[in-house]
């Protein structure tokens, strides 16, 4: 019954309809501001512009030709610098801990008569990927978040998103792609969800599919421990850390490089067009409340992280743990496998070994680097190592890795595929097979391109 | 009935409220509150305060995007509070507009909280204005007023109550002022002690005569709605959504708790 | 044994597969002419006469055995009535027509507005949609578009109900010196002289003033510019008496020097779908002061705007429709 009433008041809301301008929807948002002007006119006074002349002389500075991008740079590099830095010690105290009490689990389980098999997988495996993933994760983020979020909550990424707008607009994108990259460094599921912020579809789309250039939470490690490694270790003690900080900013611009001309490509091709709706608001600066940003982020990073090692790396590391316990002929899985890859390894200046790992971490990033450690050490579990110098020892004596390894390893650690947390995400926000499968395959592809003729040429010219 | 204790926080005016605090364990609940506000006007800040949760805030329009869900207790009754994504409009057909939007005219929650940025007020009125052509239960949260006196921005909230029709409490809501003043007439507009008398918008004499042809039509065959002038104005507007809700009579006005969950966005993402 | 089983299976499969695939393609492609076929009837009998059995074969470039085919399954269908003068549509068959011609011409529209596809591009991609758009699908395209009237070529929309509403306008060459009209219909064929027209800027319900008029062509102004358009292009532009009397506005907010302040006495029609709504969101409306507060350092694009107490930033290819006074 009501069905039929319903459908005979639509044919009378057409016919309504006809005899209005066909800019109804101008009208009324125009009705509603004449009245809210009217209301707020009712209620509000002015009285000076003291305030809001300090906001304009600050914009003036981080938007000025001369210092907004030069100022960008130095807070991003100061962010990383301070927590390159400052996650040093903790971590180190944090791994002796955990692993201290690796041993001593280890110890009781064989004391409770448990076969070596078990203790093996359980403490050797699962136990150590998490205790691993805690212990290289956690201090930085803890350090860098609640920098970040320092400038945050300050009101800074707008105007970095309103001086990176040209760059953007060039490359057919939307300047707020700059606020989502940002997310990024937290965890591209989440930059990928941030792009609901972008009105118009297709730049919501460029930005999904490039996101993944910016090193998240669980990749950021990796290019701090490898920076640490081999660029810092080539400088005085002094210098080391500044090195170490001014590589990994290097390797985040590399990340907004490649992002523009990926947005660049795809706007010329599947997504042709150019930017269609752009408005973004500056909002006012704001003092920063530190203590409350200290409290929420410890906190936030600490529960997430904590939630990936448990979810992710733990099962990760009983993986690991049966790949390199479980022998064929004589041999583990894991030189089996690393074998077999190492000729495609070799041709983009890696090895075997590091696309292991990177099958085994298509869950979580995070545990790339114990992989390869683990593998690389003949250890049937994964090695503790506490200081960064014995780990230069084991990868560049027993490894043979060399400094394009390295950068080839902070490319490919840059650009490949996102993992599938971030690839479900960019399902559930399409909706779509296809962009799915671009945003997945696509930097897979790009980080093998990017680092096959980085390799060549390498081994061309030297 | 379950007693009430009272958690202690550092300068904390809603203790004498009998604030308590649930985070995100609501199972049960008395009622369902909306909050709601443009982009950036602290509105995770409030929502933060009621529900004692520590949603990541910032400073940057769309820092929220998915709906995020809490609860408290207060006074014995147990309150769901359902922060919504920000938006300057209802109007607009963006992803964020039509989970608000949704929320407000399906969800049916028992009240609605504007947070508006005092500094920003005229702007932040659009989108008042149009809740309260939804709902009447609204109360709204003046927040950022210290802000806005630092600015020399004077707002009358006494006169803006009186305008809008609905009570105007002003916050701070980053130091938690104002919080348990709002808990409390929000809780009186639900229990009926505060009747509002929501601002209805004037429009042009053209849309005006539109609508008054039809209104009547939408009333004999819904007799129950609520907001028929806003039905009328959105389906004059072409609104698809809400036009296949009157099409298939499927509009649901009892069943609160299943419209909620029809448009529900669960994401938690880590 | 086994391996043989499953390889014939998946060959069956594939060869199902490709088979429902080819008759799908089939179906779709007969019911293309079929409306191809029905849409030069309805613009025959429009023009006042029925349609011909060799005039159809000439501009559908079908074959006669094949075309034979199509009338009479429309013939069948009761879409037309074949006499002795020639084919016509009957009440269905023009109803069918008209809610193609409704799909083309809300497609255009949909492609102008939220692409940037080039206009002679969009004429060819709503020719393949409007098989494929229907009903509901349709409807809501509609609604999302605001119910536009006209599509980009100046052409009524016809309404759900199959209403049509008449164009109005003169061509140009019939226009005298010194006379000012607004576009009201740029013909979408011929294609080339089409593309010309909107390569140099012209869109329906700009402003257009006759500064010279010859048989051979016409200097006309059109924003400010002075253009010279032969006689065959300007047949193919319509223009029609502009009703308000106003002064068009000529500043824009890009015309804003830094910390000036202007009204906005409106936002150009050229503007239009989530970008126009966005703006109107904002508080962008006729009467509001805005004030340009901050300018990018790299071309001055974005800037910022002050507007009702937010600072808003605005490229410039979108504050160039808004117009100051």
């Amino acid at each position: 019954m009501e069905n039929k009433s319903g459908k005979d008041l639509i044919r009378e809301i057409h016919h309504i309809r006809s005899g209005l301008d066909t800019n109804f929807r101008d009208m009324v948002v125009e009705d509603i501001y004449k009245n809210a002007e009217q209301i707020y006119n009712h209620s509000v006074k002015v009285l000076s512009d003291r305030k809001y002349n300090l906001d304009q002389k600050l914009d003036r500075i981080l938007t000025s030709p001369v210092w907004g991008l030069p100022i960008m740079l130095l807070l991003l590099g100061m962010t990383f610098w301070i927590t390159i830095v400052g996650a040093n010690y903790p971590s180190e105290l944090i791994a002796r801990g955990l692993f201290w009490l690796e041993a001593q689990m280890a110890l009781i389980m064989q004391q409770l008569g448990s076969p070596s098999w078990l203790t093996g997988f359980l403490i050797h495996g699962v136990y150590k990927g998490l205790a691993w993933v805690v212990s290289v994760m956690l201090p930085p983020m803890a350090i860098f978040f609640p920098v970040f979020t320092i400038l945050e909550d300050f009101g800074y990424l707008p105007r970095v998103a309103f001086n990176m707008d040209w760059l953007f607009r060039k490359a057919g994108a939307h300047g707020k792609q700059a606020l989502t990259m940002s997310m990024g460094f937290g965890c591209n599921a989440a930059g990928v969800i941030a792009t609901r912020i972008i009105e118009s579809p297709r730049e919501r789309i460029i930005a999904i599919l490039t996101n993944n250039f910016v090193p998240c939470n669980g990749r950021f490690p990796t290019l701090i421990m490898l920076a640490t490694i081999f660029v810092a270790a080539a400088f005085p003690p002094t210098l080391a850390s500044l090195a170490a900080a001014g590589s990994v900013v290097f390797v985040v611009l590399i990340g907004v490089a490649v992002t523009l001309i990926v947005s660049w490509a795809l706007s010329r091709t599947i997504l042709k067009g150019e930017a269609s709706s752009f408005t973004l608001e500056l909002p006012p600066y704001r003092k920063p409340s530190i203590l409350r940003i200290l409290y929420t982020s410890l906190i936030d990073r600490t529960l997430f992280v904590l939630w990936r090692a448990i979810f992710m790396a733990a099962p990760a590391g009983g993986v690991i743990w049966l790949l390199a316990n479980v022998t064929v002929n004589g041999q583990t899985l894991a030189h089996l496998i690393s074998g077999f890859l190492n000729p495609l390894g070799h041709v983009i200046g890696l090895d075997g070994t590091i696309l292991l790992a990177y099958i085994v971490a298509i869950p979580a990033n995070e545990i790339v680097v114990p992989t390869i450690l683990m593998i690389y050490s003949h250890a049937s579990t994964m090695l503790d190592i506490t200081q960064l110098s014995q780990l230069k020892a084991l990868l560049v004596d027993n490894a043979g890795w060399t400094l394009l390894t390295a950068v080839n390893l902070m490319l490919f650690a840059l650009l490949h595929n996102p993992c599938s947390t971030t690839i479900l995400t960019i399902w559930k926000e399409t909706r779509s097979m296809r962009w799915t499968l671009i945003g997945a395959v696509m930097p897979l592809g790009l980080a093998f391109l990017v680092t096959f003729f980085v390799a060549q040429f390498v081994r061309l010219v030297f | 009935m379950k007693k009430n204790y009272t958690k202690h926080r550092s300068g904390c005016e809603d203790c004498a409220l009998n604030l308590e605090q649930l985070g995100i364990e609501v199972r049960k609940w008395d009622h369902v509150i909306a909050l709601a506000g443009n982009p950036n006007t602290g509105k995770s800040t409030v929502f933060n305060q009621l529900t004692g949760l520590k949603q990541h805030t910032g400073n940057w329009p769309g820092k929220t995007v998915v709906r995020a869900e809490g609860g408290f207790t207060w006074n014995g009754k147990t309150f769901k509070v359902v922060d919504l994504p920000g938006t300057y409009s209802l109007l607009s057909a963006s992803v964020d507009e039509e989970v608000a939007r949704d929320f407000l005219l399906f969800g049916q929650p028992d009240a609605t909280i504007v947070v508006v940025d005092a500094t920003v007020l005229e702007r932040n009125l659009n989108l008042v204005l149009q809740i309260l052509e939804i709902t009447d239960k609204v109360v709204v949260s003046l927040n950022l007023v210290d802000e806005a006196r630092r600015k020399g921005i004077d707002v009358d909230h006494r006169r803006l109550s009186k305008d809008l029709g609905v009570p105007v409490i002003p916050t701070v809501a980053r130091e938690g002022i104002g919080i348990g003043q709002l808990i409390e007439t929000t809780d009186q507009v639900i229990a009926g002690e505060i009747i509002t008398h929501p601002y209805r918008l004037k429009v042009n004499r053209k849309i005006q005569e539109a609508l008054d042809e039809l209104i009547p039509k939408i009333k004999r065959i819904f007799p129950d709605l609520p907001n028929a002038r806003w039905i009328a104005m959105r389906l004059l507007d072409g609104d698809i959504r809400v036009q296949k809700a009157l099409e298939r009579g499927e509009w649901n006005f009892t069943a609160g708790a299943s419209a909620l969950d029809n448009v529900q966005v669960k994401e938690k993402v880590h | 044994m086994i391996y043989y089983l499953i390889l014939l299976i998946f060959i069956l499969f594939i060869v199902w597969w490709y088979w429902t695939r080819e008759r799908e393609h089939e179906r779709k492609l007969k019911r293309v002419y079929q409306e191809d076929a029905l849409k030069y009837i309805f613009h025959q009998n429009d023009h006042g006469h029925p349609a011909l059995f060799d005039g159809m074969k000439g501009s559908l470039g079908m074959n006669g055995t094949h075309l034979t085919h199509i009338i009479n399954d429309l013939q069948s269908r009761g879409l037309i009535r074949i006499s002795e003068q020639g084919m016509e549509l009957t009440e269905s068959g023009r109803k069918l027509v008209i809610e193609i011609v409704r799909a083309h011409r809300i497609w255009e529209t949909f492609l102008q507005r939220e692409t940037d596809l080039p206009l002679d591009k969009i004429h060819d991609h709503a020719d393949r949609k409007e098989h494929e758009l229907r009903g509901e699908k349709l409807n809501a395209l509609d609604a999302h578009l605001g119910f536009p009237k006209i599509d980009p070529h100046g052409d009524p929309i016809p309404t759900e109900d199959g209403h049509v509403s008449v164009r109005e306008g003169r061509v140009l060459n019939e226009w005298q010196e010194g006379q000012e009209g607004r576009i009201s219909h740029i013909e979408d064929e011929p294609v080339p002289l089409a593309r010309d027209i909107f390569n140099r800027g012209f869109r329906v319900n700009d402003r257009v003033k006759i500064l010279k008029n010859t048989d051979q062509g016409m200097q006309v102004e059109h924003n400010d510019k002075s253009q010279y358009l032969d006689a065959l292009t300007a047949m193919n532009i319509q223009l029609q008496p502009i009703e308000r009397k106003e002064v068009p506005p000529k500043r824009t907010l890009n015309d804003l020097k830094p910390a000036e302040q202007g009204r906005i006495i409106y936002i150009s029609e050229r503007l239009q779908g989530l970008a126009r709504r966005r703006l109107l969101d904002l508080g962008f409306t006729p009467g509001v002061p805005v004030k340009k507060v901050l300018v990018s350092s790299f071309g001055g694009d974005p800037t910022a705007y002050e507007v009702r107490g937010a600072k808003i930033a605005l490229r410039k290819d979108q504050a160039k429709y808004i117009y100051i006074n």
